[in-house]
This record gives C-alpha cells, sequence and structure tokens, in this order.
C-alpha cells in the first residue's frame, strides 16, 4: 500500500474577496512502512496537508489517493493530534476504546483484548482509571497514540504530537515513538516543526517552504533509527539538521516578524 | 546594624475563616431579630419574631395546610419544569446542530425570550382556561428559554477538535451526538436548569397569587390579606426550602453525570 499525494494546491479565503494559498503543487509518494517527516516554518501548510490526507478537508485541486494490489475496502487512517483531543470525560481505557466504538470495528468481546495491548505497549498499565486531567502531558499523549494504534491503521497521521511537551518528556517520547514504531512499522506521515525530531525519526524528511508551501527539499536518512543516538553518527546527524535549518531558517524568521493579517 | 525581616505582604489575601462562622452570624441575625420583637418596638402585625413564624409554620403543618398547599405547587413545578426542560433540551440540541433549524428556529426564540413570561399569563387563561393547564404552561415557558439558550449555546462551543477526532475515527452522526456533543454540553445544559429553576419558582408564586385558590403562592396572598404576618412568614420559608430543595438536587444529580467536571 502507498499513499499518493498527487499535485496537491490549496487555498483559503482571506477576506474580501481574496484567496490565501496554502499549498502549491504538493507531490509526495509514502512508501508502505515509511516513516515521512514533514519539515517547515509555522505557516508552510504541514498541518493542512495532514488534514487533506485525513479527509477532514477537500482539496481546491489534486488528489490523494491509496494504490496498492493488496488494498481493502476501507481503509484506515488514525490520526495523533497535538493537543491529544481526549475526551475529559472518558477514562483511559474508554479513550483508547473511543476509535473502536465509533467506528464499530471489534465485537466487543474481542475489544478489550486488543485495549489491553495497547495499554500495554503504551505504557498505560495501572493508569486505566485515571481521567484525562489527572494525567502529565506526556501520559496523554500516550493515550492519544493507543487511541490511534487500537484501531489497527493502515497510515498513521501524526501532527506535532509532542509539541505540547517540555523539552525532557519530548525527548522522553521520541525514543518511545522509535521502539513502538519498530513494533508496529505503520506508514506514518508526521509533522513537525522540530528539527532534530524530524532527523531522529524519520526515514525521509521532507522540507516544506514558506506559504505558499512547496516541497523544497527530500532529505533520505538511511542511520537506522535505533542507533541515531549513537556517538559515532553524531556527526553525520548534526549535517543533516544544518542542512535543514539552511532551508528553514530564512522562512523561519520571515514567520517570525510576520504581523498576522 | 540594623535587621528587617520579610514580611507576610499576602496574608490579608490569604486569610480564611473556618465554616462554623457562618453558623455563628446566622444565629447572631436571629437573637437580634428576636430581641428587636420582644422589646415590643416594632409591631408583630409587620414584623412577626422567628419563635413566632416557626410556631405557625408547626402548626400549619400539624393542620394539614402546608402539605396540602405544597402537593398543589410541587406538581404545577414538577409537571412545568419537564415539559420546558424536555422542549428547550431538544430545541437546542437540534438548533445546536442543524444549520437548518439553527436559522430558522433561532430568531424566533431569541426575539420572544426577553418578554417577561407572566405578561402571558391572562392569554393563557384565556386559552387553557383557569384551571392547572395554564399555570404548568407558563413555568413551562419560563423554563424552556433558559435551558434552550443553554443547551444551544453548549452545543454551538463543543470543541471542533473533538468533532475532528469523531470523524477521523468515521463516527456516525448519532454517535457523535450521543459521546461527544452531549457530554460536552452538559455543564453549560446544567447552568440553564439552574437558571431556569429560580425563573420556575418565581412564575410559580406569581401565578398562584393571580390565578388559583391553592398552592403556596396563594396561601401567602392569603394571609397577606388577613393581615397574619406570622403565617404569611411562614409561607416564605416554605417557598426558601423548595428553592434550596431544588438547588439540592441539581447539585446532586450534576456531581452523577458529570463526574469529569472539575470545579
Amino acid at each position: 500500500m502507498q499513499l499518493v499525494i498527487d499535485h496537491i494546491c490549496q487555498s483559503f479565503p482571506a477576506g474580501g474577496g481574496r484567496v490565501l494559498p496554502v499549498l502549491e503543487d504538493i507531490s509526495l509518494t509514502l512508501r508502505e512502512e515509511e516513516f515521512v517527516a514533514l519539515v517547515g516554518p509555522s505557516g508552510c501548510g504541514k498541518s493542512t496537508l495532514l488534514n487533506l490526507c485525513a479527509g477532514l478537508l477537500p482539496p481546491v485541486s489534486g488528489s490523494i489517493r491509496f494504490t496498492g494490489d493488496d488494498l481493502t475496502a476501507e481503509l484506515r487512517v488514525s490520526i495523533v493530534f497535538q493537543e491529544t483531543g481526549l475526551m475529559p470525560w472518558r477514562n483511559v481505557y474508554d479513550n483508547i476504546a473511543f476509535g473502536l466504538e465509533a467506528g464499530h470495528l471489534l465485537p466487543p468481546a474481542e475489544r478489550d483484548e486488543r485495549i489491553r495491548h495497547y495499554i500495554r505497549l503504551t505504557g498505560l498499565s495501572g493508569f486505566e482509571k485515571a481521567y484525562p486531567h489527572q494525567l502529565s502531558g506526556g501520559m496523554r499523549q500516550r493515550v492519544g497514540i493507543a487511541r490511534a494504534l487500537a484501531v489497527r491503521p493502515d497510515l498513521l497521521l501524526m501532527d506535532e504530537p509532542f509539541s505540547a511537551l517540555d523539552a525532557q518528556t519530548r525527548l522522553l517520547m521520541q525514543e518511545e515513538l522509535v521502539s513502538l514504531w519498530e513494533k508496529t512499522r505503520l506508514t506514518t506521515l508526521y509533522v513537525t516543526h522540530n528539527i532534530r525530531e524530524a532527523v531522529m525519526l524519520a526515514d525521509r524528511v521532507v522540507l516544506l517552504s514558506r506559504r505558499p508551501g512547496r516541497v523544497k527539499d527530500i532529505l533520505e536518512i538511511r542511520i537506522p533509527r535505533a542507533e541515531r543516538a549513537l556517538p559515532e553518527h553524531s556527526a553525520e546527524i548534526a549535517g543533516l539538521e544544518s542542512r535543514i535549518w539552511s532551508h528553514i531558517s530564512r522562512d523561519a524568521r520571515e514567520a517570525m516578524t510576520e504581523v498576522q493579517p | 546594624m540594623k535587621s528587617y525581616e520579610v514580611q507576610d505582604n499576602m496574608r490579608r489575601w490569604r486569610r480564611r475563616y473556618p465554616a462554623y462562622v457562618s453558623l455563628i452570624a446566622l444565629f447572631c441575625v436571629l437573637a437580634l431579630w428576636e430581641a428587636v420583637c420582644r422589646s415590643g418596638a416594632v409591631s408583630p402585625l409587620f414584623l412577626p419574631a422567628p419563635t413566632a413564624i416557626l410556631a405557625a409554620l408547626v402548626d400549619m403543618i400539624a393542620d394539614g395546610e402546608i402539605g396540602d398547599s405544597l402537593a398543589a405547587s410541587l406538581f404545577r413545578i414538577a409537571a412545568g419544569f419537564a415539559a420546558g426542560a424536555a422542549a428547550g433540551l431538544i430545541t437546542g440540541l437540534v438548533a445546536g446542530t442543524s444549520s437548518l433549524a439553527d436559522r430558522a428556529a433561532m430568531p424566533i426564540v431569541n426575539a420572544l425570550y426577553p418578554i417577561p413570561k407572566i405578561a402571558l399569563l391572562p392569554l393563557f387563561i384565556l386559552w387553557l382556561g383557569i384551571g392547572e393547564l395554564s399555570k404548568v404552561t407558563i413555568i413551562a415557558m419560563g423554563v424552556f428559554f433558559p435551558i434552550a439558550m443553554n443547551t444551544y449555546s453548549g452545543v454551538k462551543n463543543v470543541d471542533p477538535l473533538l468533532i475532528r477526532v469523531a470523524v477521523s475515527f468515521r463516527a456516525g452522526w448519532l454517535f457523535t451526538m450521543r459521546h461527544v456533543v452531549l457530554p460536552y454540553a452538559l455543564p453549560m445544559i446544567f447552568a440553564g436548569f439552574r437558571i431556569a429553576a429560580g425563573t420556575a419558582l418565581l412564575l410559580l408564586v406569581a401565578a398562584e397569587m393571580i390565578a388559583a385558590d391553592k398552592g403556596i403562592g396563594a396561601l401567602i396572598l392569603h394571609y397577606g390579606d388577613l393581615m397574619i404576618t406570622d403565617r404569611l412568614m411562614a409561607g416564605v420559608i416554605v417557598l426558601s426550602l423548595l428553592g434550596l430543595l431544588f438547588h439540592l438536587f441539581l447539585t446532586v444529580l450534576e456531581k452523577r453525570l458529570i463526574p469529569w467536571h472539575r470545579p
């Protein structure tokens, strides 16, 4: 299975009859079991692209489709949101069950086993009865990830999942995500503005320019994910980071000084 | 060498008194009231003593007068509240989620909301007769609007992120209503219930004073006409207890239904 993003253009009405172009002619193919990170300064439309892939927004032009010989009728796409989007009235267990209930995915008898599996996998054992407001940001995002994984998606979309976390929690969660991903090997599109995060997690890093977003460059990262934190690769990692930063810094500076219309 | 210790500059804002202070204050007010009455400075016709009111209340309970009036009032307020709340809840939910209903119904609701509902009582009496139905209807009207408005805005304010979560998991319309919209709007709906409870009590008494021979409102008016002030005040106390009970009932219900809502 592949996800083909085919000449996508997107714009929003900006008032006064004008349109604000957000994405311009984006084409990108996600291969099976590939982890692609989308990096760009704020206002590059990376979250818009993710919403397009999830079918939460119709594209102005272009199309997004799944291709493959073994396609089933209904493909499942899960999203991990930056603000988690947990239901405050559901405890951890019931929040993870939400996707299964909403999509009527498993007979209720088999749900329990599935949910418990992902509770163990994401390190939430013992917190089943806790409500979201009782949990730390990192634990809350674990629930968000478990909820997304529990429906066994064909495509996992992650929209800056760790950017609301403090720096230390963020590092821990990145490491957890690496080992979790190695276990599930889900085709993943990961949106972030954090360069290091992209370099540590992705097979490919796609750089987007600022408004309208265009694909500026695509970097393949060949170092095995599990070894990227090792000292012998630090020079190569730093080289990749500075290459990305040289692409993005001017756009980021512009984004910073822009006055909102 | 001089030395100045750093003072606790926030102590004024931090001071907390224990809960029994409230009880002491209440007792002081009652004692003062009693003393003024006993001193003979005020005629008991205008201000009966607390003990006299209590005695009157006990008498009225014993001869069944309170029971009869309360039963009539409770029926009216329960029937009116239930009908108005159900209609308001449905209207708010539908108008909050359907753009068509929003456009069609909300301007009408907004236009009718500011009418003091008691002004419609003569009309309802004309339409429905002087019996129970006109009084129940006026209470239902008063309850309908705050609940419809609060439900509507609660539904309108549902976090769009949670809707997107539901849609991304392919939730249907009914599932989303039942498991996302309604729970999210519930605290706001309960705020509407509280406003409606006050309105209902007000309309109950007003309607009973205008057009009833039974009920707490009629009882108060009756003893006012006869200038039997202690019995009048006893009726007022029953009303205040009724309001408190209503409030307590809603609080318990809210705690049960919204365990996640932090104060």
